[in-house]
């Protein structure tokens, strides 16, 4: 069972478990039309609309049905306006005495935070505060760090700390995010950058991120992932029997529309432009995963994942001369990299080249940590040889 | 309750107000008759029936005008009969008078209507006080109390029509078919189209005033909105029974509706029953330990996928406020579900093994987590 097939299942749990829970007893909101519309209009009194709620919240049934009147598009919803969720302005006398009451206590817990927040603020050093929290970063505390800086922020700072308290949450932000990602808790890494980006912080590295965590890959190079032939349906011998034509739904071009937008913002990076190209790369759009990738080859030098994909390009576009120029490139670059030392042999074999071919099979064989993966490539070396 | 009328008895037309309290008075213009517990005489014979007010005396006294109490019922009966005859002329028919025997279920209605728009003014302006009349005109205007919002006609005339209709009055159910028939037709449009709209409107009116099968639906009008606005609910989820109903009749039951959806890739679903009442056995417990309103919040976005703007509206919260509940109870539901009771228990375990293959080292909690914030 694959991700997806996992999630689906879990939710259909959830929905069973939901929908199995009792419903109240009658009468059911649900059958009386008047309410419903009362309320569609906006003209259920609070206390009914407490009573509707309540009871839609204890019956299944009828929080079934109602969605499905919404959904459906039998019942409008009311409007939600912001003097539709306050109490009416004209109260009974108790209850306007008993408002008078509490406003009395809201003021004077309110000048007393007011004292107590004064009396911090005098004794509070933001210089100081940061120079700890730099420790705290570089102690490996991110989670904590980025909680206090966060925390910092919201203070009245001068413009310079807040700039360096803008910098250190940046940092701090970026190694969290990346250590979930790589734990696979992809929603907090999402979370977290939607929180930094609330607090103006705009950060390549980190939207990157949050995109790789959107594709649900738990790297922050997607090649550093997917960086060989055979995770492009390619066998070892170098053909691609089962590769089949990538699928466009909902969630891909969702996905493409947040790359451009990233691109928009931070043209000039160079990692979120070979991820991209990695992208495109699976959707077989392989010119312009070249363009994508030649420009992060351009903006990073000598990268190796650079021109591990634009070999990968190459390679799928059947020009295995130029990919191997690029497998090679990226080798000077990475010398011990498992997938160039892989696609590199692919490629010599292709080209007729067995001699080479086979300093590769062994450059990548002892490379591998995969028993299963060794096999193979042992194996293949002894029936071409 | 029985009423005495020039010694002659008779059960009362209206079968609910058997059980109500003994108050009903009769006044006869001619003879003799019994009055229960004390009457209320008005000029030119009429009957009058203070069980109406008795039912709500504590709450209704301390409205103005109401002092001395059988003066302020004098006045109240007295406002409802003059409704009574505009209204049925206003619709067509021979103005009911309040001595007619079948005025009873108009007046109880005109009262139920009035009374519920009353106590409600009456519950958010200052002092809890609030001149009858001077609700009965706004109402009458179409205006309701709450949010000043337009309640959709003058509902005392909507009562009074809806118990016509209930009554087979043949001028009410012409004034019903030429003021809402095509209101009602686009409504039913604006969810599927049917080929006969003549048909349509007979099987509607049916439904509403109950000729094959009583009573109708009007039968439950009470005018806390007005009739055009309850009729459009009316016909849409009546409409969408329909559409459901044939549906079914085409694909087979529900139950068979389900099952189709799920053994569509029958092995992305592989999982014993014993495995799968398990989890959603410990889930309804975990969802039972949240708040009612949390629960129900739950409910409307996952299980039925309802939008963020959807769930508030319901909930009657701001729009803004429901992704950063839903993040809290999210959590919570992650906490209770990795609490030691389910990770010390070896069938939860191996069920959970089962359930999630693949995705080794990543919790139940935190996958449904994760499952339900990625939206299908």
């Amino acid at each position: 069972m694959n991700l997806s097939e996992t999630n689906k299942l879990l939710r259909r749990l959830f929905r069973q478990a939901s929908d199995q829970q009792q419903s109240a007893p009658r009468p059911h909101v649900v059958d009386d039309p008047e309410l419903l519309t009362c309320w569609s209009q906006g003209q259920l009194l609070p206390r009914d609309h407490e009573q509707f709620v309540d009871h839609l919240a204890e019956c299944s049934f009828c929080c079934r049905d109602l969605a499905d009147m919404v959904r459906s598009g039998v019942i409008a919803l009311p409007e939600i306006t912001k003097s539709s969720m306050e109490a009416p302005n004209v109260l009974p006398f108790r209850r306007r005495l008993q408002r008078r009451y509490l406003l009395a206590a809201g003021t004077l817990a309110a000048a007393v935070l007011l004292a107590v927040f004064i009396g911090l603020r005098l004794g509070f050093q933001p210089e100081r505060e940061l120079v700890r929290l730099d420790q705290e970063v570089q102690d490996g505390n991110f989670a904590k760090a980025v909680e206090s800086l966060e925390r910092l922020l919201g203070r009245d700072l001068s413009q310079p700390v807040r700039e360096r308290t803008r910098k250190l949450l940046e940092k701090a932000g970026y190694f969290q995010a990346r250590s979930w990602l790589s734990a696979g808790r992809f929603a907090e890494v999402v979370g977290l950058e939607k929180r930094l980006g609330e607090r103006g912080i705009a950060s390549a590295r980190l939207e990157n991120l949050k995109l790789q965590a959107g594709r649900r890959i738990p790297a922050e190079f997607a090649l550093a992932q997917a960086g060989m032939l055979l995770h492009y349906g390619y066998e070892l011998d170098g053909f691609a029997p089962a590769k089949g034509l990538p699928t466009i739904d909902n969630e891909t071009e969702k996905q493409q529309r947040d790359w451009l937008k990233a691109l928009s913002r931070f043209p000039g990076d160079a990692l979120l432009r070979i991820n991209f190209g990695q992208f495109l790369l699976t959707l077989g759009r392989y010119e312009e995963a070249q363009s994508q990738l030649a420009q992060a080859v351009k903006l990073g030098g000598q990268d190796s994942s650079a021109n591990l994909g634009l070999g990968l390009v190459a390679y799928q576009s059947e020009d295995y001369p130029v990919a191997l120029k690029h497998f090679q490139a990226a080798l000077l670059v990475a010398p011990e990299s498992l997938a160039a030392h892989l696609n590199a042999a692919m490629c010599y074999e292709r080209l007729g080249k067995k001699a080479s071919a086979d300093y590769h099979w062994e450059r990548a064989a002892g490379l591998t940590t995969d028993a299963s993966l060794k096999q193979q490539i042992e194996a293949h070396r002894i029936v071409k040889s | 309750m029985l009423i005495v009328l020039d010694d002659r008895t008779f059960e009362p037309p209206l079968p609910d107000m058997a059980d109500g309290p003994v108050t009903f008075v009769v006044m006869s213009g001619v003879g003799h008759a019994q009055f229960l517990p004390s009457p209320i005489v008005f000029p030119g014979s009429q009957i009058m029936d203070t069980s109406f007010f008795e039912m709500c005396r504590s709450w209704l006294e301390t409205q103005p005008g109401m002092k001395p109490w059988d003066a302020g019922c004098t006045r109240a009966w007295q406002q409802l009969t003059r409704w009574l005859e505009e209204y049925s002329q206003t619709i067509g028919s021979k103005p009911i008078q309040a001595n007619q025997p079948h005025s009873a279920p108009y007046l109880r209605r005109l009262w139920n209507c009035w009374s519920y728009h009353w106590r409600s003014a009456s519950e958010i302006v200052p002092a809890g006080r609030i001149d009858g009349l001077e609700v009965a005109n706004r109402i009458r205007g179409g205006k309701g109390y709450f949010r000043g919002g337009l309640l959709g006609g003058d509902v005392l005339r909507d009562v009074v029509l809806a118990e016509a209709v209930i009554q087979k009055n043949e001028s009410a159910l012409q004034h019903l078919e030429r003021e809402y028939k095509d209101y009602c037709l686009r409504q039913g449009k604006s969810l599927a189209s049917f080929p006969n709209a003549e048909d349509w409107w007979y099987l509607l009116l049916d439904k509403l005033a109950g000729f094959t099968q009583a009573p109708g639906k009007l039968a439950s009008f009470s005018g806390r909105c007005g009739l055009q606005n309850w009729l459009g609910t009316v016909v849409r989820n009546w409409m969408r029974d329909r559409l459901k109903k044939d549906r079914l009749q085409t694909t087979g039951s529900g139950k068979d509706l389900a099952e189709l959806a799920i053994t569509e890739h029958p092995e992305q679903f592989l999982i014993s029953e014993e495995c799968r009442h398990l989890w959603v056995e410990l889930l309804q417990r975990t969802l039972a330990s949240l708040e009612a309103r949390d629960r129900l919040l739950l409910r409307l976005r996952f299980a039925q996928g309802l939008t963020g703007k959807e769930t508030a509206a319901i909930l009657g919260i701001h729009p803004g406020n429901v992704s950063r509940r839903e993040q809290r109870v999210l959590e919570h539901l992650r906490q209770r579900l990795q609490s030691a009771e389910v990770l010390d228990r070896s069938d939860y375990r191996e069920c959970l093994q089962h359930l999630l293959t693949g995705k080794e080292g990543i919790g139940f909690a935190q996958a449904l987590v994760e499952a339900l914030e990625e939206k299908p």
